[in-house]
């Protein structure tokens, strides 16, 4: 693989070389090492692998901003083989001592691949005799024994794996010649626990050697935050900006006929036929969707739409097998592939060369995602990324205009990273107690040292160590609890064997919904798909999957036996992963645009071209206008039915809408049935109710707010959700494995009862009430909710009753009908109810 | 003890008492019968590093005692998952527990759940059945259709989901009873045992517990 071989020429006509640095003279022979390397493959450096490089000399921590495919890798990769050479005033070609030096942290397995070979490609051609390897959850346990026994110095992983690997006996002298940490793609962590993950390992290995620590991430919101989680408190950091700038162009695709084109709806097919051309005119076209039952419909749309795309066209996501995601993969990268429909599983990792075009259908819901697809093609620096955008629905078009406005003004979102996370506490600490064991002391400051665990009080701490080692608060005469000893030293241990050996077993798994193997008959795996929606399916039915109609045979343990069906038509499996809420920036840049609706012509192509739409909602309605929301009341065979549009994304209007319905409901006794989407919430009730008065007494006050938030949403099933996670991470549950004795049987549990028995037994459990922190925070968003909820209160409001129903709330009335129908019934059922409208 | 704690009516022409505190009460033999124990069960996961908190076991205990010091009967029947593993120091507890009430006849119907050698029930006077007939009753601990009486038993620890006002909703512990076709389940009486939730059959009443009141859907 060579990783940069058209950099050459964009890197002459680049302007931002810079052939003289102060600091360079100190560190010339290091530096003369990755010239000459540069030199020798036709390259000059780019200012900011020179900046990287002379801070890494200089023995600095530091973060370098750069996107995918920009050289970052060389950057940190070439700066950490320099500054340990100078630390062990080595010669480059000399055999280095044995022992590791280098951890390279990297979020996905593709990426850790990649790495790999950019790595070995320039240890082979430098004449550096060094050993890189690999550790991810692929690696055979031959290969990783064989690590653990002769470390190379370099080691590319992951977060879970540097877990496992502190999980074995003698850790320390693995890491104790560690020079240098790399958290590569660390906006990919930021905001995941994952991240937590690795801060708390930091905060060990950093006890354990001087260690240099360097994050590389895109551009996101909170760069600051995002630098300062990874830096240890008082270092002084350098922070390094790729001046690269990429240039995104975006193209909407704008239907022809305004007046055919759906005014709700998410599958977009209505305008496939756009996509031949740009499929036809580029080398490889990538198709991103939302979700991957879009992308299985897509892609069978689109073998039925042009045959000749057979056996050039591929389908990537989630649910489908490994194998068969890596040879899409390899086939990408090779050029072999005319077109791949793929959804946020491409998102990452590898880059794709011959790639030209990019698709993305639907709204992407978020700038940072929309930026990170965009990127995937014209991966030379400098050159233009393309990306079309194919709205599904008209309104979707000024989804489309607000992200153009958003990448124009360089938004991005923040991702705040998690605070407080006792669950992987917990798994952290029975991680360092199956190996060699804990001192209590030491590793409280080192923990409290994370940004994570920052405010983590002492009886917090107090508490954790109880609940290891005594199962909670109570200890009575009975006592069998078993997990952590204190062992006569001091240290907290873990001696059962069984135990470890199942935490083991159970470091960084992600829990998520059942899942299903899919698997011929014959033998061949296909993928998973959630439990859920094979147990609606019955023997002989037919359903999509992996871009082939399979027929159902029978359903034995936790597999799908399935033969390919004749049948052609069939049910496609949704996945409930996939809807994503229209994030906080967008929906700012959204609001904006709405704002200037109103005006006469717009300047913006996207909006006049849904003019006839915009004049029908404005005829039947109303267009809102800045400091103005909108309410709308419509009354049909269902009952009333109240609109309200916010433009605050589908999770924060549930918050909402189950509020103000709680509201109304406490002036006057009344049952709602709420809906929502990602403009707005509408409640329908058998009675006609007062809201002009409602809004008088404030209904929209943020008075009293959290208080009814708590009492009008079904809090606890919500907090029940989380804490589904929580009990996986901190080991509570144990899902049992084939094969194993009755009493193993006996200890399997359903997280909802640890739910309840903690709710009941012990209220005071930091994970019982860590559900309901990460509830408001992550799935509620209460601090939006209520920066929202105040908007409001100071718009003035317009209540309107439309005669019918206008273009705004026909896109919520339609995702209501949707959660009870099929994909096939549902477009049925579209089509009359416009039928009836006309 | 207040009216709402149980609901009386007429199974098989017998009356019995539908008890909030899940469990039946028969009170012309003056039988007191409960479903799923499962006792133990917080113990087993703790002796394998599976935090439940400890109080669970006691709580068990302690209910069961404030519902024989309030019914005095003089037969309790276990329908079966008395205990719910190999054997922890929960049953001893509640071998010392049952030594107070040595008037107190005992009979456990065997559950799946009940693998402790016949010698430990035995040693706390512990009659076993397979299952029992008391006319005009079957007490088993799953569904016996082909019965002769009407059958009362356990096993699938029902409990029903409420739905109120906006997405509220409610999942309490239930008795059901169908008097069509002649059974009654009993909720589970254990803490920590979960349960499995019930639709409304056509022929079928439910009464919710909420530990302090019971309550027949309507």
């Amino acid at each position: 693989m060579r990783p940069w071989k058209n950099w050459k020429n964009y890197l002459e006509t680049s302007p931002n070389i810079r052939h003289s640095d102060k600091e360079a003279s100190a560190a010339q022979s290091a530096f003369a090492m990755a010239e000459d390397w540069f030199a020798q493959r036709g390259w000059t450096p780019f200012a900011f692998q020179r900046d990287t490089w002379s801070a890494c000399l200089k023995g600095k921590s530091g973060m370098l901003n750069a996107p995918t495919g920009s050289g970052k890798t060389y950057a940190v990769l070439l700066g950490a083989i320099m500054a340990i050479l100078r630390k062990h005033k080595e010669h480059p070609n000399t055999k280095a001592k044995p022992g590791l030096r280098v951890l390279w942290i990297t979020p996905v397995r593709a990426l850790s691949k990649d790495i790999y070979h950019a790595t070995k490609t320039f240890l082979q051609e430098s004449g550096t005799p060094w050993e890189v390897g690999l550790r991810t959850g692929d690696t055979s346990a031959a290969e990783r024994n064989r690590i653990r026994k002769k470390p190379p110095q370099i080691l590319i992983t992951t977060p879970e794996s540097l877990h496992l690997l502190m999980a074995s006996k003698a850790y320390k002298e693995f890491f104790d010649s560690l020079s240098f940490l790399v958290a590569d793609e660390w906006h990919e962590l930021m905001g995941s626990k994952r991240a937590v993950l690795l801060e708390l390992a930091l905060s060990r290995l950093r006890s354990i050697s001087t260690i240099q620590v360097w994050g590389i991430s895109a551009t996101i919101g909170n760069m600051q935050e995002a630098m300062n989680v990874l830096m240890d408190e008082g270092e002084r950091s350098v922070f390094v900006r790729a001046n690269i700038n990429k240039r995104i162009e975006i193209q909407s695709i704008i239907p022809d006929e305004m007046d055919q084109f759906p005014w709700a709806g998410h599958l977009g097919l209505k305008q496939s036929k756009a996509l031949l051309p740009i499929i036809w005119n580029s080398k490889s076209t990538l198709i991103f969707t939302n979700t991957r039952s879009q992308a299985e419909i897509w892609y069978q749309h689109l073998l039925e739409l042009d045959p000749e795309l057979a056996g050039q066209m591929a389908m990537h996501h989630g649910s489908i097998d490994r194998s068969l995601r890596e040879w899409v993969e390899d086939a990408i990268h090779e050029g072999r592939l005319r077109c791949v429909v793929c959804t946020s599983s491409l998102d990452l990792g590898v880059d794709f060369r011959p790639v030209e075009s990019i698709v993305q259908i639907g709204s992407p819901k978020g700038v940072a995602r929309f930026v990170q697809r965009a990127g995937r093609s014209g991966h030379s620096p400098g050159a233009v990324s393309q990306i079309h955008l194919l709205p599904t629905n008209a309104l979707q078009l000024i989804e489309c205009a607000a992200l153009k406005r958003a990448i124009e003004r360089g938004d991005m979102e923040s991702r705040p990273p998690y605070i407080r996370s006792f669950d992987v506490l917990i798994q952290y600490l029975i991680t360092l107690a199956v190996s060699d064991g804990f001192e209590p002391e030491s590793t409280y400051q080192e923990v409290k040292s994370t940004h994570c665990f920052a405010s983590l009080s002492r009886d917090e701490w107090l508490w954790i160590l109880r609940f290891i080692t005594q199962g909670g608060e109570s200890l009575s005469a009975y006592e069998e609890f078993q997990k952590v000893s204190i062992d006569e030293d001091g240290l907290y241990r873990v001696h059962n064997r069984g135990i470890a050996q199942r935490h083991r077993m159970s470091i960084g798994t992600i829990v998520s919904a059942p899942m299903l193997k899919v698997k011929f008959q014959k033998g061949g795996f296909l993928g998973t798909v959630e439990e859920w929606f094979l147990s609606r399916l019955n023997p002989g039915d037919t359903f999509w999957f992996a871009g082939r109609p399979l027929e159902l045979i029978r359903i034995r343990e936790m597999t799908a036996l399935v033969r390919l069906s004749a049948n052609k038509k069939g049910t496609i499996p949704s996945w409930q992963g996939g809807r994503m809420p229209l994030s906080a920036m967008l929906s700012e840049n959204l609001r904006a645009i709405m704002d200037k609706l109103g005006s006469e012509a717009s300047e913006i192509e996207e909006i006049r071209a849904i003019k006839p739409i915009l004049e029908k909602q404005e005829s039947l309605s109303a267009l809102p206008e800045r400091n103005e929301f909108l309410i709308e009341k419509i009354r049909t065979r269902e009952g009333y039915h109240i609109y309200m549009y916010p433009f605050e994304g589908r999770f924060v209007h549930e918050g909402i809408a189950s509020v103000i319905a709680y509201r109304l409901a406490k002036r006057k006794a009344a049952s709602f049935s709420i809906a929502f989407n990602d403009y707005g919430f509408e409640l329908l009730s058998d009675q006609d109710i007062a809201i002009d008065q409602a809004i008088d007494d404030g209904l929209f006050s943020v008075d009293g707010l959290s208080r009814d938030i708590l009492s009008s949403l079904n809090h606890s099933e919500m907090a029940m959700r989380r804490f589904r996670e929580i009990a996986g991470i901190a080991g509570l549950v144990f899902r049992g494995f084939p094969g194993q004795a009755k009493k193993d049987k006996h200890l399997q549990s359903s997280t909802q009862l640890f739910f309840e028995v903690f709710k009941e037994h012990e209220p005071g459990n930091l994970l019982f009430k860590q559900a309901y922190e990460e509830m408001l925070t992550f799935q509620l968003e209460e601090a939006r909710l209520r920066h929202c909820l105040e908007r409001i209160d100071r718009q003035s409001k317009k209540l309107i009753e439309p005669p019918k129903p206008s273009p705004l709330c026909f896109s919520i009335l339609v995702d209501r009908l949707r959660e009870k129908l099929s994909t096939e019934k549902l477009e049925d059922r579209i089509r009359r109810m416009i039928a009836e409208k006309e | 003890m207040s009216q709402d704690q149980h609901i009386s009516c007429a199974l098989a022409g017998e009356e019995v008492s539908l008890l909030a505190a899940k469990a039946l009460y028969w009170p012309r033999k003056k039988i007191l019968v409960l479903g799923d124990l499962h006792l133990g069960k917080a113990a087993h996961f703790r002796k394998h590093g599976l935090a439940v908190p400890a109080t669970v076991e006691e709580d068990n205990l302690k209910r069961l005692a404030s519902l024989i010091e309030w019914l005095r009967p003089t037969e309790i029947i276990f329908l079966g998952d008395l205990f719910h593993s190999s054997m922890n120091r929960s049953w001893d507890q509640f071998a010392s527990f049952l030594k107070a009430y040595p008037r107190l006849r005992r009979c456990l119907v065997i559950g799946n759940h009940d693998i402790l050698p016949k010698t430990s029930f035995q040693e706390a006077e512990l009659l076993l059945h397979p299952s029992l007939h008391i006319p005009p009753f079957t007490f088993t601990h799953d569904r016996d259709a082909d019965c002769t009486g009407f059958n009362i038993h356990a096993h699938i620890h029902p409990s029903f989901r409420l739905r109120g006002l906006g997405r509220q909703s409610l999942k309490l512990p239930c008795f059901v009873i169908d008097r069509k076709k002649r059974y009654a389940v009993l909720p589970s009486f254990g803490a920590f045992t979960g349960s499995s939730m019930v639709s409304k059959g056509k022929h079928q009443d439910i009464f919710l517990c909420t530990g302090t009141s019971i309550s027949k859907l309507s």
